[in-house]
């Protein structure tokens, strides 16, 4: 069972224990009965034989409707792969109310969506002082969810239950101030739980630093997972995380060896 | 949001199907710790008694000693 302040989530195995949970509840506050999760916080849930399908088909529409870009045309990614947003002094301002309101509905989006999630966060770094570029960029953004409105994650039942984490880092990917951009995901399984982009604090000199402050990042979210999957009865000993950078991993392998 | 998702994907590697349940007005179910009084809304007066104070009973959003 989880609870989301006034919403709640629950499931058993046992038909005959779910009733009789629901009817305490209900005797206990007033509540009603919404049948099978499937929205959930602006999420949509679809529940079926082979799995779980998670997304917010409707709250892209939504947001295409409410920012009048429903007749838009397709782009086929976020970003364009050489696009460098840097600050402007000369470009035209735009509105940054505007602005600020599209960021703020994309953040919400990237719940599902971690396809678009480097390229909110980047734009969202000049929220201060958006100008017409800026824009420029977030629209793209919102013409590439035009053509994959219905695009989320699917959960399946896996055999391998184990938690692994993956990270990885840019290496002074920021052409103002030279830090490093983090990235890094959590499976469970085969299901992917949660996911993060994220600028790095610190300058840091080398590709190898850089991605040891991912992993650092990394380990945290996974030591909650552990912490949380207590609670389900799943206790993960060792937990696996993946790094690609040799100059990284290389040092511990040497440990390793000795 | 990842609590959520990890509930998800335990409950489809152990073939649980989900529920979800909502409890109306959740401020109202709160019980109020404090005394809070409040005049009568403009145009809603009694007649009687204009003078009087109402006393709220339960929480509502928007109070001063609201979340």
């Amino acid at each position: 069972m989880q609870i989301y302040v006034d919403d709640i989530i629950f499931g058993f195995t046992n038909a005959s224990l779910c009733n009789e949970f629901f009817k305490l509840m209900r005797d206990e506050f007033e509540m009603s009965m919404m049948g099978e999760l499937k929205f959930f916080l602006g999420i949509q849930v679809n529940q079926c034989k082979d799995g779980l399908y998670v997304h917010q088909t409707k709250y892209t529409k939504e947001l295409l409707k409410k920012f009048k870009l429903e007749d838009c045309k397709v782009m086929n990614t976020p970003m364009h792969p050489t696009c460098t947003l840097s600050k402007e002094d000369t470009g035209t301002k735009v509105d940054q109310k505007l602005y600020r309101c599209m960021i703020g509905s994309l953040l919400y989006l990237t719940a599902s969506r971690l396809d678009i999630l480097f390229s909110v966060c980047l734009c969202a770094r000049f929220q201060s002082d958006p100008r017409e570029s800026h824009l420029t960029a977030v629209k793209r953004i919102f013409r590439y969810l035009k053509g994959t409105t219905n695009l989320g994650f699917l959960y399946r039942k896996s055999l391998d239950y184990q938690l692994v984490g993956f990270c990885d880092a840019d290496y002074a990917g920021d052409r103002i101030e030279r830090k490093s951009t983090s990235g890094n995901c959590q499976f469970l399984g085969e299901n992917l739980i949660s996911w993060d982009s994220k600028r790095q604090v610190t300058i840091v000199m080398s590709t190898a630093e850089a991605e040891y402050i991912s992993a650092a990042s990394c380990c945290t979210q996974l030591l909650w997972m552990k912490h949380q999957l207590e609670d389900y009865q799943i206790i993960a000993n060792s937990i696996p995380i993946y790094c690609d950078n040799t100059a990284a991993v290389t040092p511990y392998l040497f440990l390793y060896l000795l | 949001m990842e609590a959520i998702k990890l509930l998800l994907s335990y409950a489809v590697n152990h073939g649980i199907i989900l529920y979800q349940m909502d409890v109306k007005s959740a401020f109202l179910n709160g019980v109020i710790e404090k005394e809070v009084f409040f005049k009568q809304s403009l145009g809603f007066e009694d007649l009687k008694h204009p003078d009087h104070v109402y006393k709220l009973k339960k929480s509502l959003y928007s109070l001063k000693q609201a979340p």
